[in-house]
């Protein structure tokens, strides 16, 4: 009886444990490029969502990119007047990329 | 089995420890504002800059909140309203609040504000935030409504922000307070979490104050305090999820007008409303198909009969309660002489700020069959027709139009008395109807509080020491609606108690 418990716990910890990396497959360029777990998150049973400095690592900070609107406007999503924000609030890794600017604007722009 | 206990403890913690613990971060600090709107912008500003040492947590990625949203602000007895001849007094401005409101709200809080409401837009001033124009959507409505650059927020936020970081304070986004600290009878601190999942326990020596921005995006509580919870929401769609309420019922706080909202007129049904703003010199198709909704001609509910004055039209608080009776949504009509008239002589009500009277609605054409695509549009060559699209009855619908043309050809509305220029006849075909849904901006309920914004207990109405609100979730500062006639209180109201709740913080630490 208390094996069969040791055994159950023990799973339940590494599951828990792993569950992220296990769940959460890498798509896009990352899973291309053979990016694992412990490159963004530091470890291969990650349990936390990996850090901002992380992107940085392999990206620039700095993105110069003209983003061209429908209307022909000219815009840069990199550049947002309300402030920094995080990469991964557009940029998933494990899941399609989203644009965080028409939580209140409505443009066109594709986001890899 | 004494083991097996022994090994599930050792487990359990160890899982613990492994997945949500990695140890409190203690910080020492003088203020945590919460909510980075303009309640909390004002507030964190007015601390960090008398010397405290002050934190803002925002949870949105970015900050702001509501405060991106804002036209213009109120404010009486300014040097923009002198230089342009206009009266307006701070006397009258409290008399004329109270009064709307059947004295329903904290007296000597509005006093307060308003008399201070010159002073907050002279501070923006010094803190570089634009001021182009003093406004008011109504014919000869009285001119309270101080226009920010754009006719937008942005800006506003922007200055502030920056103004408080050169100061020295600091700004976390995407860190929400998950938790007041209260042990005593006081608050002194707060528990919040940032991005990368580290928890920080702020000690506050000064106070806590709360400005999250009320719960407007929370459908559950929106449900619990009588307000509808499937009204259209105007600005974010998430963030201003009532964090503060549990809060409030820690501390035992006293609260009123939770069910009092900021209804803000009809918008196209189903659609998000964010997409029908627009700067009044760049309208948009969508911005110039809201202002249909607002036009003084016929408005039919569900019955295929009128129900107000719809010259009404920009009084929100008295629109939203008119069409709340007929079921949250109305048909806006007009006929094809109406159509024209409103492309080539432009509205005759504003759109808010996104439209103005007089604007030509050149889009309109394509507005039509955009919103006949979208299924918000109906069009007939016959009242009948039209009545059967809408899915109104076609004989009650006919009356209705009958009665219309002969209140505009004699010149008076016997059912509601219109202004006579805004009875037009319905008698051109094509005939059209235009579907809109009603929407809120903001809650306006929350803690009661003293002039200097300490939250106030229910037992014995005194101030919880170290706990303040700011901005909308503020109660008894509106008695069951927002006060439309006095315009851009809400923004102003934010800002000024922000401000009185750190200078109260700062006198009571002699900084």
């Amino acid at each position: 009886m208390k094996k069969i418990f040791t055994i159950i716990f023990t799973l339940v910890f590494i599951s828990s444990a792993a569950v992220s990396c296990f769940a959460n497959d890498i798509t896009g360029k990352h899973k291309a490029n053979e990016i694992t777990c412990a490159d963004c998150h530091g470890t291969d049973t990650p349990e936390r969502r990996a850090k901002q400095s992380a992107c940085f690592e392999c990206h620039d900070e700095e993105v110069e990119i003209d983003d061209v609107l429908a209307d022909g406007k000219v815009i840069n999503a990199h550049k947002s007047p309300h402030g920094k924000i995080r990469c991964n609030h557009c940029h998933k890794s494990h899941k399609p990329s989203v644009l965080y600017c028409n939580d209140c604007h409505a443009f066109e722009i594709k986001v890899p | 089995m004494k083991k097996f206990w022994s090994f599930l403890s050792m487990m359990l913690t160890v899982l613990i420890a492994s997945n949500c613990f990695a140890g409190e971060i203690v910080k020492n600090v003088d203020v945590v504002v919460i909510g980075s709107g303009a309640g909390g912008l004002g507030a964190a500003v007015e601390a960090q800059e008398a010397g405290l040492k002050t934190v803002l947590l925002e949870k949105a990625p970015n900050v702001g909140g509501s405060a991106l949203y804002i036209e213009g602000t109120f404010a009486v007895e300014t040097e923009y309203q002198k230089a342009m001849y206009i009266g307006l007094s701070k006397d009258w401005a409290y008399k004329n609040h109270m009064d709307f409101n059947h004295g329903r709200m904290n007296g000597p809080l509005i006093r307060r504000w308003i008399n201070n409401s010159a002073n907050t837009i002279e501070w923006l001033n010094d803190h570089d935030v634009t001021i182009h124009d003093v406004r008011t959507l109504f014919v000869d409505g009285f001119r309270t409504w101080h226009i920010f650059k754009d006719g937008s927020g942005v800006e506003l936020v922007q200055n502030l922000t920056k103004a408080f970081k050169k100061a020295g304070g600091i700004v976390m986004t995407e860190t929400p307070a998950t938790d007041i600290i209260y042990e005593n009878g006081r608050v002194t601190g707060v528990i919040a979490e940032d991005a990368d999942g580290e928890v920080y326990r702020f000690k506050t020596k000064g106070g806590v104050i709360a400005a999250t921005g009320g719960f407007v995006n929370n459908k559950e509580m929106l449900k619990k305090y009588d307000i509808r919870p499937d009204y259209l929401v105007v600005g974010p769609k998430k963030g201003r999820d009532g964090d503060s309420l549990k809060w409030w019922d820690k501390v035992g706080a006293r609260l009123e007008g939770m069910n009092a909202h900021l209804a803000i007129g009809a918008w196209l049904p189903g659609k998000d409303p964010n997409t029908q703003l627009s700067h009044p010199e760049h309208t948009t198709v969508y911005s110039q198909l809201a202002s249909l909704l607002r036009q003084p001609y016929m408005w039919i509910a569900k019955d295929g009969k009128r129900f107000i004055d719809e010259s009404n039209a920009p009084l929100w608080m008295n629109t939203d309660h008119a069409v709340e009776r007929v079921g949250g949504s109305y048909f806006s009509i007009f006929d094809d002489d109406l159509k024209k008239y409103m492309m080539e002589e432009g509205v005759d009500i504003s759109h808010s700020d996104w439209v103005r009277v007089g604007h030509k609605l050149d889009l309109l054409e394509k507005g039509i069959k955009l919103g006949k695509k979208e299924g918000y549009i109906y069009t007939s060559n016959t009242i009948e027709g039209l009545a059967k699209k809408m899915g109104v009855d076609p004989v009650a619908f006919r009356e209705t139009v009958e009665k219309n043309n002969k209140y505009a050809a004699q010149g008076y509305d016997e059912e509601f008395p219109k202004q006579r220029k805004f009875i037009r006849p319905i008698q051109k075909a094509p005939f059209f109807a235009i579907k809109g849904d009603n929407a809120t901006l903001i809650t306006l309920g929350g803690p009661s509080t003293n002039k200097d914004m300490q939250v106030l207990r229910a037992s014995d109405l005194k101030p919880v020491p170290g706990l303040y609100v700011a901005g909308c979730e503020t109660g008894g500062v509106y008695g069951d609606s927002y006060n439309l006639t006095l315009e851009g209180m809400a923004s102003s109201f934010a800002l000024t108690s922000g401000r009185f709740a750190a200078q109260h913080i700062a006198e009571t630490m002699n900084k």
